[in-house]
């Protein structure tokens, strides 16, 4: 962009279209509203005024799975759930990403031993971009998650040809 | 009334159906004969002394001992001790706790089913809170209630294979989920 800079007027942006699309998507990462189980909690209160997920824009929950970018999975995936789980991912608009909350959707959790009805990890059925530890996660970690995404998402290339 | 009293009030009124009173010096818990389950239930509730208005929960059980109960023994000695194989087929249960409002006394009773036929009435009709609680004990236990309105399974899907809360229940090696195959067991 060096040799662009400063020669228009100064309301006028160079940049190349591979960081205006990363950009766009990591602004306005529009996270699903649906929560598994106590992981959800913190998801909520990280969306609250005190932590304030919308500093990042990634706080507009949306109700239907076709308006979302990001998955966030809070909570324990039953089998009975995981399938509706994998639905609700497969109906989201690519791109789309998905955070795994917690030690029961990275692993099973406390579950992983003798649950016999949960899923032992939701990565099983999804591909999942970050995952987060906690039992369940304070609202900074999620946080931490969402930012974590949102650096990856910049290093995403749509148009150039990756170095 | 206290609940020993209630016992006493169940047994002149049927008899032979109350087969004992379960830890009378704790909490008493009448041990019903399973065929005179809704007969007791109807009595408990419309018995303007007892009056028991609120099934506070219903609750599936099986009496089969686990491993921790009686650790297995090593030598034929020590096994002498353990306990006799003759009930190879420990029977599911039933248990009802009851409370009145009007009258602030509680009960407990319970009923025993056999673990391969296992038949209880249903007390549906008359508490109704007892419906979801009766498909919970049919989804974990197997148990089938007798005249209940809609009994399939509530927690677990439709096409689950076992019932989970069964002491002898192995768990699926594996579940579909859409087209894809999980595996339950840990590890991959």
């Amino acid at each position: 962009m060096g040799m662009l800079e400063e020669r228009f007027d100064p309301n006028i942006v160079t940049t190349t279209v591979d960081a205006f699309l990363d950009w766009a998507r990591k602004s306005s990462l529009w996270p699903m509203g649906f929560g598994l189980a106590c992981c959800a909690i913190e998801m909520m209160a990280t969306s609250m005024s005190r932590y304030d997920l919308d500093r990042f824009g990634a706080s507009v929950f949306r109700s239907s799975p076709r308006q979302c970018d990001l998955m966030i999975v809070s909570g324990t995936v039953t089998l009975k759930m995981a399938s509706r789980v994998k639905r609700l991912y497969d109906q989201m608009a690519e791109p789309r990403y998905v955070i795994s909350m917690g030690s029961c959707a990275n692993t099973g959790g406390p579950y992983w031993e003798h649950g016999y009805h949960v899923l032992k990890g939701v990565d099983r059925i999804i591909p999942v971009d970050v995952y987060i530890a906690g039992c369940p996660p304070r609202p900074e970690a999620l946080i931490d998650g969402v930012l974590q995404l949102q650096k990856k998402i910049t290093e995403q290339r749509v148009v150039r040809k990756a170095v | 009334m206290d609940a020993l009293a209630i016992a006493t009030m169940v047994k002149d009124v049927f008899g032979g159906a109350v087969l004992a009173v379960d830890q009378p010096e704790v909490e008493p818990v009448a041990v019903i004969e399973p065929a005179n389950v809704a007969e007791v239930a109807r009595f408990l509730r419309e018995t303007p002394e007892l009056a028991f208005d609120y099934l506070m929960c219903l609750s599936g059980f099986d009496t089969m001992p686990t491993e921790e109960d009686h650790p297995a023994r090593n030598t034929p000695e020590e096994d002498t001790g353990a306990p006799s194989t003759e009930t190879a087929a420990p029977p599911l249960g039933v248990a009802y706790h009851l409370f009145s409002y009007s009258h602030r006394h509680r009960f407990a009773f319970k009923a025993h089913t056999p673990r391969e036929n296992p038949h209880i009435p249903s007390v549906a009709e008359i508490w109704p809170a007892a419906d979801w609680h009766e498909r919970e004990a049919f989804d974990l236990f197997g148990i089938i209630f007798d005249g209940h309105p809609d009994l399939r399974r509530i927690l677990l899907p439709e096409d689950w294979v076992g019932r989970p809360l069964r002491k002898d229940y192995a768990a699926q090696e594996s579940y579909r989920i859409g087209d894809a195959c999980v595996q339950i067991a840990r590890g991959w």
